[in-house]
């Protein structure tokens, strides 16, 4: 474990011994990533919702038995990609694909680019939304894992129950799909 | 959460695209949303420093239940001393009633402690006569059976009486040393008058009969008191804090084969609360109902 996961791991202990700021402290630092991985992998920003906030009180009401056995992140990612797999099981229909686009798009894109260089990006941009989204579930989190929470390989199989070698699979396979995505 | 280093990772194109992802919109949780996680968060810990605070008198109690428990184990370790006086409660308390038990006389002294070696201190103990009845009574209720079954048990009823009535005398002989005489016994039941009857001529070889059976008799009490109730079979699948979380899955699938589904579910439940970071195997997220 390296020093900013010492950081964490030393956050949630100190607020399984009762200290409310190190848990705002911890939410402040993964709430914006964790939020966005169930985002584009659940691709409906209700269940979005529902999963990020059931997500924390398993945090919450784990706190007791947190051992900083992994890095915290990974635990973190863990328990939201548990509650992932359960919600596919509910059989809940996703939000479409126009949906899903309409979900990523909802922050203004930066100001400061020029004309053509904002519709060049914002086309990049577009596609890459819609490669994501096209992936098939178990490609898609392992690329999520990758470019939002910049998890290594072992990390990503240790989040998503996998040998090593077959989360590098997908992930290369995933990475291959949104660069031919990209080149069109 | 950008923490790792990739240098053993390096994809092709992986750095190229995740610029680009990063040019994707940041969305957010609402503040809302924020918001309820973090009064979450602090809530739970109110909750728990309540909790602290209420726990001293549950840790008193706990203490105080303990203590009763080894008072009453205490008590039915000695048990056995008063297993001769089960048959008739009231000679217990005729014999234990005098206030000065050192001034009986010698005779009767020497008759309790050949025949009853064992009873000798509850006959001399200064402990309230009612407990010594209510406890040969319940001895009494328990060693019913057997009393009834086995022929030397009336031998073993028998000093009682006869203390009781070597008392009597003795009280009428001492008027000032003894306290005042105690109740005459209440009449006998036929049996055991008439065993009485028979072995009181030759109280000799009794002593050695009765504490044999006294042993014997205290042996099975004891064994009808400590022996462990059987073990239920559920107790395979019952939950266990020392369990790893493989056995407390293998336990769970247990319940569904044995038809237990309600409880089977319910640890299911309870497994996912306390171990949010592990993935159910497919065969028990299987047996989860489907919500909607």
């Amino acid at each position: 474990m390296d020093a900013a996961v010492d950081d964490d791991a030393t956050l949630m202990l100190a607020y399984a011994r009762g200290e409310p700021s190190a848990f705002d402290t911890l939410y402040t630092r993964h709430r914006g990533a964790l939020y966005r991985f169930l985002l584009r992998t659940a691709r409906d920003p209700q269940l979005a919702e529902e999963l990020f906030q059931e997500t924390w009180s398993r945090v919450i009401s784990s706190r007791a038995r947190y051992v900083p056995q992994a890095k915290f992140t990974t635990w973190l990612l863990q328990i939201a990609h548990n509650l992932l797999i359960d919600s596919h099981r509910r059989k809940r229909p996703l939000a479409t694909g126009e949906e899903a686009e309409r979900a990523f798009e909802l922050t203004a894109s930066p100001e400061h680019e020029q004309p053509e260089h904002v519709l060049s990006q914002f086309e990049r941009r577009r596609r890459l939304q819609l490669a994501i989204e096209q992936l098939p579930d178990e490609q898609r989190t392992a690329v999520l894992l990758r470019l939002e929470n910049d998890l290594s390989v072992e990390e990503i199989a240790e989040v998503t129950g996998v040998g090593r070698e077959t989360a590098k699979s997908r992930l290369r396979y995933a990475m291959n799909r949104l660069r031919e995505q990209l080149a069109e | 959460m950008n923490t790792h280093d990739h240098d053993h990772d390096e994809l092709p194109g992986d750095d190229e695209l995740k610029a680009l992802y990063r040019s994707l919109p940041r969305k957010e949780p609402s503040p809302a949303l924020d918001a309820a996680i973090k009064r979450q968060a602090a809530d739970a810990l109110r909750g728990q420093r309540q909790r602290k605070l209420t726990r001293w008198p549950v840790a008193v109690a706990s203490c105080a239940v303990i203590v009763v428990a080894a008072g009453l184990g205490w008590r039915m370790v000695q048990q056995p001393a008063s297993v001769p006086q089960m048959a008739s409660s009231d000679a217990v308390t005729i014999s234990s009633a005098p206030a000065k038990p050192s001034a009986e006389p010698a005779l009767a002294q020497g008759a309790i402690d050949a025949s009853t070696p064992a009873a000798a201190p509850v006959a001399a103990a200064p402990a309230s006569p009612k407990r010594e009845n209510i406890r040969s009574a319940m001895k009494a209720k328990l060693l019913a059976p057997s009393v009834a079954t086995e022929q030397p048990a009336p031998a073993a009823t028998e000093p009682a009486p006869m203390i009781a009535m070597q008392d009597d005398r003795a009280a009428e002989q001492q008027p000032v040393a003894a306290a005042p005489p105690p109740p005459p016994a209440p009449p006998a039941p036929v049996e055991e008058a008439s065993t009485q009857a028979a072995y009181a001529p030759a109280p000799a070889p009794a002593p050695a009969s009765m504490a044999d059976n006294h042993a014997g008799r205290a042996a099975m009490t004891m064994k009808s008191m400590a022996a462990p109730a059987p073990i239920p079979a559920s107790n395979d699948t019952a939950a266990q804090a020392s369990d790893t979380p493989a056995q407390e899955l293998s336990k769970i699938r247990q319940l569904f084969a044995l038809q237990r589904r309600d409880e089977a579910l319910q640890r299911l439940t309870a497994f996912q609360q306390a171990h949010p970071d592990i993935a159910l195997p497919d065969d028990l997220r299987a047996q989860l109902p489907a919500h909607e």
